[in-house]
């Protein structure tokens, strides 16, 4: 039977499908019986859900400044039209 | 995030030297690539010169980008290849190639280490978050949270959280573009979530 720390070690593995099938099954029984554990697996999927939607929904904090954003718009024409 | 029909439309346009849709692409990636570039050098001027840099080449490689990736991984994959080359020349540039086996053991400790007893099982289990944390007030305020835990991380589990994460790349791509192996990539990845995940806790407990 799995031990709890070895289950810790192995729950963000196992959320991102990278067990192989006989790991997958102890991670799988060890969750059916331990309650902690459970709680753990659920919190880290919520971190990766919470990581995952930061850009979307924190304030952007970095606009292109405008003159970068002009001296990049200027190579892009230049690329586009290299004789002017 | 645009889908594989919209995103080879969009790379058309691209393409065609729609300057609309490039002034696009830079304001939806900006904020993310300066985020990386902090990660990478240690001031704002120089992470703003590496952001530039790397969209100098994206203009100059557009017509070569093959699309075996999405557009994203490969302008992070050419700003990760950027800042591998400044790190010879500048001493502000993270040098991923100079971590050595020990760094890395380093930054893998496992935050929760210490609360397991000897058998292995929880000593100290995780607390119940009270809260639900889709709650909408409080959504913001634990994304804060999860933003200044990963701002804190040492470098490398900062660049795989971030990379993985926050911009979902793939696995394979992070770990190419960091020159990592895979395994270290999983643990490191994993030891950010943990951080991330006591870090909740911490401010779930203190609510």
């Amino acid at each position: 039977m799995l031990k709890c720390e070895e289950f810790v070690e192995k729950v963000s593995d196992y959320i991102d499908g990278h067990l192989p099938g006989g790991e997958r099954a102890s991670i799988w029984m060890h969750k059916a019986m331990c309650g902690h554990c459970r709680r753990y697996l659920n919190q880290i999927k919520a971190v990766i859900s919470l990581t995952q939607s930061m850009d979307r929904e924190l304030p952007a904090e970095e606009p292109c400044p405008e003159a970068m954003q002009q001296q990049l718009a200027a190579a892009f024409r230049a690329k586009r039209d290299p004789d002017h | 995030m645009l889908s594989i029909h919209d995103e080879s439309a969009f790379i058309a346009l691209l393409l065609s030297k729609d300057e609309a849709a490039f002034t696009r692409l830079v304001q939806q990636h900006h904020a993310a690539l300066m985020r990386m570039a902090m990660i990478f050098v240690s001031d704002r001027a120089a992470a703003e010169e590496l952001v530039q840099e790397t969209w100098l080449a994206v203009i100059d490689g557009l017509e070569r980008f093959g699309q075996r990736s999405s557009l994203k991984t490969w302008i992070f994959a050419i700003m990760a290849n950027k800042a591998k080359k400044r790190a010879g020349k500048d001493a502000r540039t993270v040098n991923l190639s100079s971590f050595t086996q020990q760094d890395v053991e380093r930054m893998v400790e496992h935050p929760d280490a210490d609360r397991f007893n000897q058998r292995g099982h929880w000593s100290q289990p995780p607390a119940r978050w009270r809260i639900d944390p889709e709650e909408r007030l409080l959504r913001q305020q634990l994304l804060e949270v999860v933003k200044d835990t990963i701002e804190q991380l040492p470098e490398l589990q900062r660049l795989v959280v971030t990379m993985r994460d926050v911009q979902g790349i793939s696995s394979h791509d992070t770990t190419q573009m960091l020159e990592i192996t895979d395994a270290h990539q999983r643990v490191l990845l994993h030891r950010a979530r943990a951080s991330i995940r006591a870090a909740l806790e911490r401010h779930l407990a203190a609510e």
